[in-house]
């Protein structure tokens, strides 16, 4: 080995120690860890008591844990189309130039930067059902009230509101990226072809953000995963187990019920949903490279 | 407001920061007729108006006087304004303490995270050295663990290195997030190795390659690396929860939710402390703007 | 005004009967025999005798007045004994989550406020001080039995019993006035029944003055304070053994359907549930909600957020079979992670002499639970032509219910409550089967 070379290991080791040193401590070993606490049973005081697979046994025939899963599901289910469908046109909207397009474009991306907890709290006046503006609204409608923290439905429907409204921008700035990409031509090119408004969307547009649709969906469902922040202010996962999800409810075993253990392994199967997702976007992006 | 006013300063420079190489929009784009544009503009004001009522109506609460925020139907616009909503929240809440806590994790996470996602992009794109790919390749299956999946041993590392109720307990774990280092690699990926050849032949080493060569072009993915992580730190919520048990120690979003169970119905005071929770934030948003957008082009996030 | 305590009624003479009791006999002898042991024993560490110095923390929650009395109590610890005493707040609904946590870190606070509930589920993990070494022999003597038992853990004091309270009906007088509703219950015997309470509501809802004709309190950790309902429908929720769950019972049943009906016919606010911290007591004084099941220990916070906005009364619970109320109310511990441990074992006794118990119940508008206040005349500080219908309600707390209450698997039953009560309450097509089915197997899980 050259001298030459011999100095980029070093120096390769170097500038990479420190991502190793933290990734080491705080994110290899408690994934580690988190599978043998999986296989413990613990309050969080005392000892950790081994009980192999009880956890998981147990989570099989968890009614809240497969609620919890359902919800998930139904939640991903309906606002990654949403979140897709709205951050295109939103991007649409906003593409090509008009007045105070900047302002808009910002205006759009503005409740991406807000923290999860402030949204809820601002959506919790917005859906109270006594003084909430929104009741306040559909009354002067002439339609009934809608009790959004005591009706299964209607508490998804609010974290689904909220979650949407957190994400219509970044959805947008995603797209305009891809769509400034598209050359020119290519529009013009369609445009003999007769292809204009809603048939340029669907035949050149859409064809040629289909890679970034595929990141966008694979990326919002991740995100969909994770959802707490909002229903843990707007709901606390009810009324009932309506809106609690799967992160939440690791969440609550682990800090409000004293089973660590038994979020562990909760944690553990989040995990091995989240890797399935990560590697499927990994491999499909990839052979999207190669084409 | 100060926040809309950065925002329509920036708008006509937004795209240019990061790609430079790229023509100015407009020559770029297909004519249009004048009907069209008006459209899309009644469209997006009708959008924007909806998406932002919420926000009018922290606003509207918050500046609300209590006796006329119980008396429905609550009308559209304010019949008076009253600050009197800030006073008792900020008086008896360590308000300042939870966005100086907040500030300061946001600030020194930055700094970390820069530190170390700028040297291991950088050595994972550019530099040979044993498992490299290996290694990358494990950093990045973590890119999507939410932090529920490791958070019971977490707490216990963060109990064992004592770090419980400290502003370091709540920052250091969250280093290891693999966006960051995703970003910065696939940033320097796409700098030319020419450069690097380059600097080599004219007897530089590797340290100062990166520090007198690559960093200083490295501007683009600084910034963005700076807003992303301020806005995930400052808004981060559960693991602060988790960490921070002294009131004295929260953050904004742990302090606002303790706040959530302290005032109940009295949504003036509530409001007001969230809007001041977001002021911050909002203001950094107006300032860097066209990094936040330009950041998504360039993170390889398309 | 009335005796605090009426004699003769069944809980206050369960909980003065004290031969009744063989856990207090328990830690009477387990006093004696450390007393025979010398007072060699003492830990050299703690000194719990003289001028005291040093700070330690009390971890509670509370309203303002609550703090406000812990504050004012502490200053005077400090002027005395020479120890300060940091009173430390925390939302209620997170009090349990952060102490388990800073347990778990060995970080606990020296002494924290917890709930005759609560209490023995902490004594099980072993993180309380057993204060048996560190009292004399006759403090035992000075409490009501009933809840100096709660504070005992296998026959040893873990804590020190603080104040006890309950729940009443609040009710807004104009709104009653508007449905033509003119008296209320008057005496604890002429109680609404459970039909003359669902009529009264009836009435409220279809003279509309608010939103809801009604809430209960069930919120959170306060979920168990539907065994009022239960207990008063003729239910018991363990077997008289208290081995096992029995709410398989008609009388259970019937108590569940009650209160499921509630919400059913429009009668209770619908988004007042169990599991969100929606509690009824912010919106009673938005006129919102007509009549509110609530603790006497927040008289003080309604009574400054109403003002003169309007009219409010209190009157009994309603009965069924029979009458019932839930043992309310809270101890302070000491932590064996204590960093002060003899001033924090100092400041726990101080906070329940005579002087100290009967200003903080004063200030606070709870319960003394000592002996010599039980007859004295105290001086509420607000609205204490309210305190008399508590204190009466107090004693219908029914024996198993207090000894329920009080078990070591408590807290797990409460949570059974919290985790299956919403979904019966708020979804109309819930079934009582699968609720008492739900409970059952939650509550067993928990024994």
């Amino acid at each position: 080995m050259t001298k030459a070379a011999k100095v980029e290991r070093w120096a390769g080791l170097v500038l990479a120690s420190p991502a190793l040193l933290v990734f080491t401590v705080f994110m290899f070993v408690p994934l580690v860890l988190t599978f043998w606490y999986s296989l413990n049973s613990y309050s969080g005081f005392g000892d950790l008591e081994f009980v192999g697979l009880e956890n998981y046994t147990t989570i099989v025939s968890d009614s809240t844990f497969w609620r919890a899963a359902i919800n998930t599901v139904v939640f991903t289910a309906v606002t990654v189309p949403m979140g897709i469908a709205l951050g295109l046109g939103a991007a649409l909207l906003v593409n090509r130039w008009m007045p105070g397009r900047g302002l808009f474009r910002g205006l759009f991306y503005v409740p991406v930067v807000i923290s999860g907890v402030a949204s809820g709290v601002i959506f919790l006046r917005l859906f109270d059902p006594l003084v909430g503006i929104l009741n306040q609204l559909a009354n002067s409608l002439g339609l009934p009230s809608v009790d959004w923290q005591g009706d299964e439905r209607a508490a998804m429907v609010s974290i689904i509101v909220v979650s949407t409204w957190q994400s219509i921008g970044f959805g947008m700035v995603v797209y305009l990226a891809a769509l400034q990409g598209i050359p020119r031509e290519v529009y013009e090119a369609g445009t003999v072809d007769g292809a204009v408004g809603w048939k340029r969307l669907r035949h050149i547009t859409w064809p040629l953000v289909a890679p970034t649709t595929f990141f966008l969906v694979v990326y919002a469902i991740i995100q969909s995963f994770q959802v707490f922040d909002s229903v843990y202010v707007l709901t606390r996962g009810g009324p009932g187990n309506a809106t609690t999800f799967l992160v939440q409810y690791a969440y609550e075993e682990g800090f409000n019920q004293r089973r660590q253990g038994y979020a562990a392994a909760i944690g553990v199967i989040i995990y091995v949903v989240v890797l399935i997702f990560t590697v499927l976007q990994w491999r499909l992006s990839r052979t999207r490279d190669e084409v | 407001m100060s926040t809309t006013a950065a925002l329509s300063q920036t708008q006509d420079t937004e795209e240019g920061a990061i790609q430079p190489a790229k023509p100015a929009r407009e020559e770029g784009e297909l004519p249009q007729s004048k009907r069209a544009i008006w459209i899309r503009v009644v469209i997006a004001t009708v959008a924007v108006a909806v998406l932002m009522f919420p926000m009018y109506w922290m606003l509207r609460t918050a500046l609300g006087s209590q006796t006329e925020l119980s008396n429905l139907p609550v009308s559209l616009i304010p019949q008076d304004w009253t600050w009197s909503n800030f006073v008792q929240p900020w008086r008896d809440y360590p308000f300042a303490r939870w966005m100086t806590n907040s500030i300061v994790i946001a600030v020194v996470s930055v700094i970390l995270t820069l530190a170390i996602n700028l040297s291991a992009g950088y050595a994972f794109a550019k530099l040979n050295f044993p498992f490299r790919d290996l290694i990358f390749l494990l950093i990045i299956s973590t890119l999507m663990v939410p932090v529920q999946v490791i958070m019971i041993p977490q707490f216990q590392i963060v109990i064992d290195l004592n770090l419980l109720n400290s502003n370091w307990g709540v920052i250091l774990p969250r280093l290891a997030e693999a966006f960051g280092l995703f970003m910065a690699r696939q940033f320097f990926l796409s700098m030319p190795d020419e450069l690097i050849e380059a600097a080599k032949i004219d007897g530089a080493g590797p340290f100062r390659t990166f520090f007198q060569i690559i960093l200083p072009l490295s501007k683009p993915l600084i910034a963005s690396l700076i807003i992303f992580t301020f806005m995930w730190r400052w808004n981060e919520f559960i693991w602060p929860l988790i960490v921070l048990t002294d009131s004295s120690a929260y953050t904004l979003p742990v302090g606002l939710q303790f706040l959530i169970a302290q005032f109940g119905q009295d949504y003036g005071a509530l409001l007001a402390m969230t809007l001041l929770s977001i002021l911050p934030m909002l203001l950094v948003f107006g300032i860097f703007q066209k990094y936040f957008v330009a950041g998504v082009a360039t993170s390889g996030l398309k | 005004m009335e005796p605090i305590f009426v004699k003769g009624a069944n809980v206050m003479s369960y909980l003065n009967r004290r031969a009744f009791l063989s856990a207090s006999t328990a830690a009477g002898i387990a006093v004696a025999l450390s007393a025979c042991g010398g007072d060699s024993e003492e830990d050299a560490e703690v000194i719990t005798e003289g001028q005291l110095s040093g700070e330690v923390t009390l971890t509670t929650w509370g309203s303002d007045n609550e703090i406000a009395a812990f504050e004012k109590i502490a200053a005077d610890f400090k002027t005395q004994r020479g120890a300060s005493v940091r009173v430390e707040v925390l939302p209620y609904d997170q009090m349990r989550t952060v102490v388990d946590r800073r347990l778990q870190a060995d970080d606990a606070p020296d002494l924290f406020r917890v709930g005759y509930t609560d209490i023995n589920g902490y004594a099980k993990t072993g993180v309380l001080v057993e204060l048996t070494d560190y009292l004399d022999d006759d403090f035992s003597a000075q409490f009501l039995p009933g809840l100096w038992e709660a504070c005992n853990f296998e026959g040893a004091p873990i804590g020190v019993p603080h104040h006890t309270d309950t729940s009443a009906l609040a009710y807004n007088k104009s709104h009653f006035e508007k449905a033509g509703i003119t008296e209320v219950p008057d005496t604890l015997e002429n109680a609404w029944t459970w039909d003359e309470f669902t009529d009264v509501l009836v009435k409220l809802k279809e003279a509309n003055p608010g939103s809801s004709p009604f809430a209960f309190n069930y919120q959170l950790f306060g979920a168990y304070r539907w065994f009022n309902t239960l207990f008063q429908g003729g239910g018991t929720v363990l077997t008289d053994d208290f081995t096992a769950a029995n709410l398989d019972t008609p009388e259970a049943r019937r108590a569940l359907e009650f209160t499921q009906g509630l919400y059913t016919d429009g009668l209770h606010a619908p988004s007042v549930l169990v599991k969100r911290p929606t509690y009824p007591d912010a919106i009673f004084p938005t006129e919102k909600i007509s009549m509110i099941q609530t603790g006497d220990f927040l008289i003080p916070s309604l009574d400054e957020a109403i003002g003169d906005k309007f009219e409010w009364g209190v009157t009994y619970l309603p009965q069924d079979a029979g009458q019932a109320a839930d043992l309310g109310g809270n101890a302070v511990v000491v932590t064996e992670q204590a960093k002060n441990k003899g001033a924090a074992i100092e400041f726990a006794k101080f906070l329940v002499t005579k002087e100290n118990m009967q200003y903080f119940c004063e200030q606070t508008t709870v319960l003394p639970v000592r002996e010599d206040l039980v007859e004295a005349k105290l001086a509420y500080a607000s609205r204490p032509d309210l305190m008399p219908v508590f204190q009466q309600q107090a004693t219908t707390m029914p024996e198993a219910l207090i000894k329920t209450s009080v078990l070591a698997g408590f807290p797990a039953i409460n949570q059974a409550l919290i985790d299956n009560m919403d979904q019966y309450l708020s979804d109309p097509a819930a079934t009582t089967d699968s609720v008492v089915q739900g409970l059952t197997s939650s509550i067993e899980n928990a024994l």
